[in-house]
């Protein structure tokens, strides 16, 4: 059965990260009562996977090789690393390095409840380790021509593991030509677990309902959310009964696939996307 | 034990934001909770935890150790007591009624000691039903006592030349199972993570969420255990005082094979594994299992034993597997006749119970690699090396087993090639300047001097043929050696020092030796891996496309049909369309009979006459479309004319189509059916095809990693033995020092004999008898 290899330090999974680092990336989004750049929603979003990532696969004696994560940004005249500080240009990272390598820990200042009833500020520690850039266009191909690479590398190094994950977070079309063929191709690598998972984010700041986790293109409002709903992987049954755990109505063709996504989507897409079989 | 039963009752402001029973409602994640303990002081409402301090990690704030299902963290109160605080972040509505269940039942198992348990495995806690704020909710937490030890895996790599450790800790194992099975309680899911060893070596079972106890039952099992400690039929309905049998002889099974020798933890566990000796791949797929062979034919009989019995659970429902007892792991001479499992409970704790002093006697083999003296055999070497050399205690002299052997010294055997050309130079070198002097009549005095010659000659060649001989090689070796050795007894002190270096010298060469081909075993192991996962890729790769053209062929066959049936139907309409004749279109409210005339006139007499109208260039300027495809005018139809004639047509054809055949003639589509079995069958071939060459690859593979490791296990145990005895040797030469005197008077007595034998039953004259007569 696919997509059930067992993922532990001899036998690690691979993230990769794909945002879209667009001129338009910087337009504002709802963000609870404020409004935020998208870009920067989506980086303090990835931000946050990544400590969520450390804290799943720690033990006693520290973060566990789980994973190799890649963050990789696409933008103006540039598709690479989007990891700055120590880790600057650097693709897949080992999760350990990674944990203890942010660029830096922000202090943020969060209201929490005071357990009797009213709210206080307080400041909590917020690890970064990519800041939200924008510009130019949207070179989705060359994004996945750069995951494709990576992908067919670590395949070959790990071909009993489980597949590797690619999560695509864009705004907007791609600038560079039809990413179709790009995509069929990164998702035509495959382990003895099964193919590439590729699963597509669209960011919106239009404000109208998202779609979440499709089964088919009917719902879906233009050519172009058809063509991310193709280039999207079906949801391995793992993360399919974690999505219906999660509220989701989902069916076996369910694909990993948010249109239209809010601030509460994306963090899902990110949750569901990147929950792994069983980690010990 | 601190075990109270519901924690501390809910009185925060929180409490009505509380989960009612059933609802799943989402929990905190793991890095939501790291976030709120930021601030203790805000988080917790337990006293001892809200002024606690959270243990930090170096980077990222609170420090967690996650499970699948929970993040743990480690907070110190003021007065110093550790404790473990477990948050939960998956919902279990059932998780205060569990815990408090497991509360009550592991507070009534009473203390360590005589009746009680072998040791104190259980671990306080406290379940928090107002553990942890998290935004503005409240969330269940256990509150722990802090549990000091090293996890199995470590302990195991810390002991693994210590057998007599590994052994007492592996009857601990079985001491505790029995604990747990005689008091009805299962842990659920044992495994390396959640077995402790403390400092005095006796086990502390942590992580109490699937665990049963007797007022469980009938419940499910919420968590299915560790991958690699399960038997591959274990389900959520195993939930009862059984589920652990198969994970807990598993672990024993690991813990006697590494006491019994630690060379199959380097073979069989993998760096960083999460596993001890076998995991998922050995209990699902056993035939393509590298260590069932190396367990089953280990030559330790109880490693195979076990083994056997593990392999056997395989198939077997978890509920109908015997409980781990010392009796059933014993060796069956050494069994007691009824063995009731509660018999090896009552071991006490830090009496290692258990097992006790049944054990074998191979634990005290050290293994060269680690350095100590050798003081016995590897199990796996007993029966194949001679008694004296694998027990080093007994006296054997080397003065009375020279290396070299005295087998020579009793003469010559078998003549060689080169004995037979020494012999026949002699010959030659002898008598042919005789024959010259008998055929050439020589003056006199030149033939002392060749026969002078020749007689050298001849005895140069012998000497030399007699040096070539291995019985004269062998004795002038042992006259050196003997030699030496005497000049060696003289000086002691110098004697010793050397025999220390050899010895030390051999055991570093056989430990780098072990390492290495234990790490090419491992590399081994890999290379299987790896390489069938490549074989699978391959055959998903080549099966894809074939079954792809399966899925699609009932499709086809409905598209042949239809292309089948197309013909008839086409026939049909034409025919139904030629029978109506154009009089008919009279019915229409805007043709008349002059307009019928003119269509007539234009040789359109039935329906069948037109295909269509076109008016696309002008619309004032209509045609009719014969079936040609020759567009005629016919005066007085204009548009709306041939715009009702044509929908007239169509309404026609569409009728016709109706009643138009359905079915294909039986010839035609026994033809259609025939094509597309074949189809099927071509690509069910391919597929077939495919599989049948992946299992002969994989079956390949297989055979060579297995003859490879069998090579490499061979050459091992021919080095092992080799070292043995010549440590043997040196270890006995060592020991003897103490009578160097007597020694260097025995060395110096068989240089003498040594000597002699060498002068008188391989000298020159026995030679030369040797080479005339062979023997």
């Amino acid at each position: 059965m696919p997509y059930t290899a067992e993922i532990s330090r001899t036998n690690p999974g691979c993230f990769i990260f794909l945002v879209d680092q667009s001129a338009s990336m910087s337009d504002p989004m709802e963000s609870g009562e404020t409004t935020q750049p998208r870009a920067e929603v989506v980086s303090n979003a990835i931000n946050r996977l990544l400590t969520e990532l450390s804290v799943k696969c720690a033990k006693e004696e520290g973060v566990r090789d789980y994973f190799h994560v890649a963050v990789i940004g696409y933008g103006h005249n540039r598709v690479g690393s989007a990891y700055q500080g120590t880790l600057a240009g650097r693709d897949l990272v080992p999760l350990s390095e990674v944990a203890n390598n942010p660029a830096r820990v922000e202090s943020r200042t969060k209201k929490v409840s005071d357990g009797a009833g009213g709210l206080v500020e307080t400041s909590v520690q917020f690890p970064v380790w990519m800041d939200p850039v924008t510009n130019g266009g949207t070179p989705m191909t060359r994004a996945l021509g750069y995951a494709n690479t990576l992908v067919g590398h670590w395949v070959d190094m790990h071909p009993g593991g489980f597949p590797p994950i690619v999560l695509n977070l864009t705004d907007g079309e791609s600038t560079d030509g039809d990413p179709t063929s790009a995509a069929i191709g990164l998702a035509s690598h495959a382990t003895a677990d099964g193919p590439v998972l590729l699963f597509n984010l669209h960011v919106s700041g239009s404000g109208g309902a998202p779609i979440t986790f499709p089964d088919s293109e009917e719902a879906l409002p233009d050519t172009y959310a058809k063509l991310l709903f193709q280039m999207s992987s079906v949801l391995p049954s793992h993360m399919r009964s974690y999505a219906a755990s999660q509220g989701h109505r989902v069916s076996e063709s369910t694909r990993g696939f948010v249109y239209n996504a809010d601030i509460v989507s994306i963090v899902e897409f990110l949750d569901i996307g990147t929950r792994a079989t069983e980690l010990r | 034990m601190a075990v109270s039963r519901d924690g501390r009752p809910g009185h925060g402001p929180g409490s009505g934001h509380g989960p009612g029973a059933g609802s799943a409602r989402k929990f905190p994640t793991g890095a939501n909770y790291a976030e709120a303990l930021q601030h203790p002081e805000l988080c917790f409402s337990d006293p001892d935890l809200k002024h606690g301090t959270v243990q930090q990690s170096p980077v990222l704030g609170p420090k967690p150790i996650s499970g699948n299902f929970a993040s743990v963290f480690s907070v110190t109160a003021t007065n110093g007591q550790r404790y473990a605080l477990k948050c939960f972040t998956r919902d279990s509505a059932t998780l205060g009624k569990r815990y408090s269940a497991i509360s009550t039942a592991l507070g009534g198992l009473g203390g360590p000691g005589a009746g009680g348990l072998s040791q104190p495995w259980p671990v306080g806690f406290d379940f928090l039903e107002q553990g942890v704020l998290v935004g503005r909710e409240w969330y269940p937490a256990v509150k722990m006592t802090w549990v000091q030890g090293t996890g199995l895996i470590n302990w195991i790599e810390g002991n693994l030349h210590d057998p007599a450790a590994l052994h007492s800790l592996a009857d601990r194992f079985l001491a505790m199972t029995a604990d747990l099975e005689k008091n009805g309680i299962a842990h659920g899911d044992l495994q390396h993570g959640n077995l402790l060893v403390a400092a005095d070596a006796t086990f502390r079972l942590v992580d109490y969420d699937g665990m049963y106890v007797p007022a469980l039952r009938g419940e499910q099992a919420t968590e299915n255990g560790h991958r690699n400690y399960q038997s591959p039929s274990r389900t959520a309905a195993d939930f009862g005082p059984a589920m652990d049998r198969f994970s807990a002889w598993t672990i024993e099974l690991a813990l006697l094979a590494v006491a019994t020798d630690p060379g199959l933890w380097t073979q069989l566990h993998d760096r960083q594994g999460e596993f001890l000796i076998l995991s998922e791949m050995d209990f699902k797929e056993p035939a393509t299992s590298l260590a069932w062979p190396v367990l089953l034919s280990h030559p330790d009989r109880r490693v195979r034993d076990v083994a056997g019995r593990v392999k056997g659970f395989l198939g077997r429902p978890t509920s109908a597997l015997p409980p781990l007892t010392a009796d059933a792991v014993r060796l069956p001479a050494q069994r007691r006749a009824p063995a009731p499992a509660s018999a090896s409970g009552a071991g006490g704790y830090g009496a290692g119970g258990g097992l006790g002093g049944s054990r074998p006697t191979v634990t005290s083999w050290t293994p060269a690699a680690s350095g100590a003296s050798a003081s016995g055999v590897p199990a796996w070497m007993a029966g194949r090396i001679a008694a004296s050399t694998a027990a080093p205690g007994v006296t054997q002299s080397p003065v009375q087993q020279p290396a070299g052997g005295r087998a020579g010294l009793s003469g010559f055997g078998g003549r060689s090639a080169g004995d037979l050309a020494a012999a026949l130079g002699a010959l030659l070198s002898t008598s042919v300047p005789g024959a010259l002097v008998l055929a050439a009549a020589q003056p006199v005095d030149v033939l002392p001097a060749a026969q002078g010659v020749a007689l050298l000659t001849s005895a140069a060649l012998v000497g030399f043929g007699r040096r070539r001989r291995p019985e004269y090689r062998a004795a002038r070796k042992r006259v050196r050696e003997l030699k030496r050795r005497s000049r060696e007894l003289a000086d002691p002190a110098s004697l010793h020092q050397r025999l220390e270096k050899e010895i030390r010298v051999l055991d570093d060469a056989i430990a780098k030796d072990n390492t290495a081909s234990d790490q090419r075993v491992q590399a081994l192991q890999l290379e299987l891996r790896d390489g069938q996962a490549r074989i699978t890729m391959d055959l998903n790769r080549r099966t894809d496309q074939a079954q792809q053209q399966l899925a699609g062929l009932a499709a086809k066959e409905r598209r042949r049909v239809d292309k089948a049936l197309e013909p008839a139907i086409r026939a049909h309409i034409q025919d139904k369309l030629r029978r109506t004749s154009i009089q008919d279109a009279r019915s229409l409210s805007n043709m008349g009979n002059k307009m019928v005339q003119a269509l007539q006139d234009a040789g359109i007499r039935t329906a069948a006459d037109f295909i269509g109208v076109d008016f696309s260039h002008n619309p004032s300027v209509v045609y009719l479309v014969r079936p040609g495809g020759q567009r005629i005018r016919v005066p007085g139809i204009g548009e709306a004319r041939a715009t009702a004639l044509s929908d007239w047509r169509q309404g026609l054809e569409h009728r016709a189509r109706a009643s138009a055949p359905t079915t294909v003639p039986p010839a035609a589509k026994a033809q259609i059916k025939a094509d597309i079995a074949a189809l099927r069958r071509t690509h069910k071939a391919e597929i077939k095809q495919a599989e049948a060459e992946a299992l002969q690859k994989k079956a390949a593979l297989q055979q060579r990693i297995t003859d490879e490791r069998g090579r490499l296990t061979g050459q091992r145990q021919q080095r092992a033995m080799d070292t043995q005895r010549r440590r043997a040797e040196l270890l006995q030469q060592q020991k003897q020092l103490a009578g160097a005197e007597a020694e260097r008077g025995r060395v110096e007595a068989e240089l003498g004999v040594v000597r002699g034998e060498a002068r008188g039953a391989l000298g020159v004259g026995r030679y030369v008898r040797f080479l005339v007569t062979g023997r």
